[in-house]
C-alpha cells in the first residue's frame, strides 16, 4: 500500500520535472527565434553599411563582407549635418524629455496623493488625451508658434495701441520646451499615467510623519517622495528620452530644413539623396547610405541603452502598471 | 468640535495643495492642446496662408473635405487602406505582445539578457528606422544584388501558407501579418514592457493558492492572469491604436504631411480629421465592448 503510494508520488514529481524542462526549452527556442528577428534588422544594417561597391553587387550574400569601407558613414555624417543636427537633438529633444520626467512627476503627485474639487474631470482629461494622437494639433501648434499669443490679449493690445507682444517661437526650441514645461510635451499623458500608477502604490505613511514634522508639500514631494522613486523615473526616462529622440513630426512642422534635428534628417533621407543624384530604385549603393544614416542615427541611445539596460530592465518589474 | 475643524481644514488644504500640483498641467492642457486642436478644426474648413507679416485665413466651408472625398481620387483609398490595417495589425500587435511578455516573464537563466534584447526596438525604432530600413532593403537594386535574401533570408511564408489548404480570407489575412512580422515585433515593444510591468503586479499569493488546488499553467493562465490583466490590456488596446493611428508611414498622415509641406493646410488638416474622427468613432465602440463583455465578467 505504503510502496505503491510512494511510488505515484515519485511519477508524479518526474512528470512535473518533465513537463517543467519542455516548458523551459520550449521558452528557449522561443526566445532565440523571436531574438533573431528582433536582431536582424540591426545586423542586416551594419553588415550592408560596411561594404564596398563590389562585395554590394556580389550576387553571393554574405553576411561578414571580404573588403569593408567606412565610406558610407562619412558620406551619412555629412549628408545628416550630423555635428548640427546632433547638437539641435541634444537641445531641443533631449532637454525637452528632461523637463517632462521632473513636470511630470510633480503633476502625478498631484493626481495621485491629493483629493480636489473636480479630479475625476481631470482624470478624465487625462485619459483622453492619451487617445490623441499629436498630428491632430501639430499643424495649429506650429502656426501658433509664429505669433505666442496668450488666449488673445496680445493680439488685442496689438489691435488697440499698435504694440506687438506677440513673440515669434517658430525655430526655436522653446517650441518643445513650452509644452513640456507644463506637462503636456510628447506623450506626457502616458508618463503622468506610469507616475500615477506608481506614485498610488507608494506608502504614504512616511509623508503623514513629514507633514506631521511640520515640512510642506512641495518639501515632502521633493525630500521623500521623489527619492522613493527612482524606479519608476528609469522607466519613464528611457521612455521619454526615445520617443523625444524619434519625433518627427512635431519637429519638422517647427523648424527650416537648416535647423532641422537629426530625426528630421533622418526622416527626410532619401529626399535628400536624391538631390544628390542617388536614387533607391537605381543605385544600388543607396541602401548603404542608409542604413549608414540609420545607425549614426541610433548609435547614440543605443550605447546609453546598454549601459542603463540591467537598470532599466529590472524597474519595469517593479513600476506596477495596472491599467 | 475643535478637533472636527481643524480636520477639515486640513482636507481643504490638501485640495489646495492637489489643485497647485496640477496646476501647471491644467494652463498646458489648455494651451498646448484644447485650443490647438480647435484651431486645427476650423482649418479643416478654412483656406490658410502663412506669410511674412503672420497668418492669413478665411472661412471656405465645406470645400477643403469635397477636395479630399471627391476630387481627390487616392484619398478614399488610402482611408480604407489605413483603417483596414489598423483593424489587421491590433489583434496581432496584442497577441505578439502577450506571448514576447509571457515569455519574458517568470524566472529563467539570462532572462536580463533576452529582455535587454526584446527592447531593443523600443530604442531602435519608433517607425523612423524601421520603415527606412524595410524600404531600402525591398528596393529592387538592393534584391538584384542579394537575390538569395530577397525575403530577408526567411522562410517563405507564402509557400507554407498554401501547403495548409486554409480557407484563401484567412490564408491571406495570416500571410499578410506573416510578412509583416518584423513589424508586427518591432512594433511591441513598448506594449511588452506594459504588460510585464502589469504581470509583475499581480499579487504571487493567486498563483500560490492556484498551485495548492493542483491548476495546470494553463489553467492559470486562463483563469488568473488574463482576468487581471483586463484593465492593463486596455491600456495596451489604446496605445497601440494611438501608435498605429499616428505613425508616420500611416498613408493617411504621411499624405496630410506632405500636403503641409505644399503650403494647403486646409487640405492636411480636413485629411487628419476626417480620419481621426472615424478612428474616434471606433475606438468608441470598441471601449463599449470591452466595457461590457470583459470588464464586467473578470475586471
Amino acid at each position: 500500500m505504503t510502496v505503491s503510494k510512494k511510488a505515484k508520488s515519485r511519477l508524479e514529481r518526474t512528470k512535473k520535472l518533465s513537463a517543467l524542462v519542455s516548458f523551459n526549452a520550449m521558452r528557449y527556442y522561443m526566445l532565440i527565434i523571436i531574438g533573431y528577428i528582433v536582431l536582424y534588422p540591426l545586423l542586416y544594417m551594419i553588415s550592408t553599411a560596411v561594404k564596398t561597391d563590389k562585395a554590394l553587387l556580389d550576387a553571393s550574400f554574405a553576411w561578414i563582407p571580404r573588403y569593408f569601407t567606412s565610406e558610407r558613414f562619412t558620406y551619412a555624417f555629412e549628408m545628416l549635418n550630423f555635428k548640427s543636427s546632433l547638437l539641435r537633438t541634444i537641445s531641443l529633444q533631449v532637454v525637452s524629455a528632461l523637463l517632462e520626467v521632473f513636470v511630470c512627476s510633480v503633476i502625478a503627485y498631484g493626481f495621485a496623493r491629493f483629493n480636489f474639487k473636480g479630479k475625476k474631470i481631470a482624470m478624465l482629461f487625462l485619459i483622453i488625451s492619451l487617445l490623441i494622437p499629436t498630428q491632430m494639433y501639430s499643424l495649429s501648434l506650429s502656426v501658433n508658434y509664429r505669433e505666442v499669443d496668450f488666449l488673445g490679449i496680445f493680439g488685442l493690445i496689438n489691435r488697440l495701441t499698435g504694440v506687438d507682444l506677440r513673440l515669434n517661437l517658430y525655430n526655436t526650441n522653446w517650441t518643445f520646451w513650452l509644452p513640456s514645461l507644463f506637462g503636456v510635451g510628447i506623450r506626457s499623458g502616458m508618463i503622468i499615467y506610469i507616475y500615477i500608477q506608481f506614485f498610488t502604490g507608494l506608502p504614504f505613511e512616511l509623508e503623514d510623519a513629514a507633514y506631521v514634522d511640520g515640512a510642506g508639500p512641495i518639501r515632502t514631494f521633493l525630500k521623500i517622495a521623489l527619492p522613493s522613486s527612482s524606479v519608476v523615473i528609469v522607466t519613464v526616462t528611457v521612455l521619454s528620452f526615445i520617443w523625444h529622440w524619434n519625433e518627427t513630426y512635431l519637429a519638422s512642422l517647427c523648424f527650416l530644413s537648416d535647423d532641422w534635428p537629426l530625426s528630421v534628417a533622418i526622416f527626410n533621407i532619401n529626399q535628400t539623396l536624391q538631390q544628390r543624384g542617388i536614387w533607391l530604385g537605381s543605385a544600388p549603393q543607396a541602401p548603404a547610405y542608409i542604413f549608414a544614416a540609420c545607425l549614426l542615427f541610433v548609435v547614440i541611445p543605443l550605447v546609453l541603452y546598454l549601459i542603463l539596460q540591467r537598470k532599466f530592465v529590472k524597474s519595469i518589474d517593479r513600476v506596477g502598471i495596472t491599467g | 468640535m475643535s478637533k472636527l475643524k481643524r480636520k477639515k481644514s486640513i482636507e481643504t488644504l490638501k485640495s489646495r495643495y492637489g489643485i497647485m500640483f496640477i496646476s501647471p498641467w491644467i494652463i498646458g492642457m489648455i494651451l498646448f492642446v484644447i485650443v490647438p486642436i480647435f484651431k486645427s478644426a476650423y482649418y479643416s474648413f478654412a483656406s490658410i496662408g502663412i506669410s511674412e507679416d503672420g497668418v492669413q485665413s478665411s472661412f471656405v466651408g465645406l470645400k477643403n473635405f469635397v477636395e479630399i472625398l471627391v476630387k481627390d481620387p487616392a484619398y478614399p483609398d488610402n482611408l480604407l487602406e489605413a483603417i483596414s490595417n489598423l483593424l489587421i495589425s491590433l489583434p496581432f500587435i496584442l497577441v505578439v505582445s502577450i506571448v514576447l511578455a509571457l515569455l519574458l516573464n517568470g524566472k529563467y537563466k539570462g532572462r536580463i539578457f533576452f529582455r535587454g534584447l526584446y527592447f531593443l526596438p523600443v530604442i531602435l525604432a519608433s517607425g523612423v528606422v524601421l520603415d527606412l530600413f524595410l524600404d531600402a532593403a525591398s528596393s529592387k537594386a538592393t534584391q538584384a544584388a542579394i537575390s538569395d535574401t530577397a525575403s530577408f533570408g526567411m522562410i517563405d511564408f507564402g509557400k507554407v501558407l498554401e501547403g495548409l489548404s486554409l480557407p484563401s480570407g484567412i490564408q491571406n489575412i495570416l500571410s499578410e501579418a506573416l510578412s509583416r512580422i518584423f513589424l508586427l515585433v518591432w512594433q511591441s515593444g513598448i506594449q511588452t514592457i506594459l504588460i510585464i510591468a502589469g504581470l509583475q503586479s499581480i499579487p504571487d499569493l493567486l498563483y500560490e493558492v492556484a498551485k495548492v488546488e493542483g491548476a495546470t499553467k494553463w489553467e492559470e493562465f486562463w483563469f488568473i492572469t488574463l482576468p487581471m490583466m483586463m484593465r492593463t490590456m486596455l491600456l495596451v488596446i489604446i496605445f497601440s491604436i494611438v501608435e498605429l493611428v499616428s505613425s508616420n508611414t500611416n498613408l493617411i498622415v504621411s499624405d496630410a504631411y506632405t500636403k503641409f509641406n505644399a503650403m494647403e493646410y486646409g487640405v492636411g488638416s480636413a485629411m487628419l480629421w476626417f480620419y481621426f474622427l472615424i478612428v474616434g468613432v471606433l475606438i468608441s465602440v470598441l471601449f463599449v465592448i470591452y466595457n461590457r463583455v470583459f470588464l464586467k465578467r473578470w475586471g
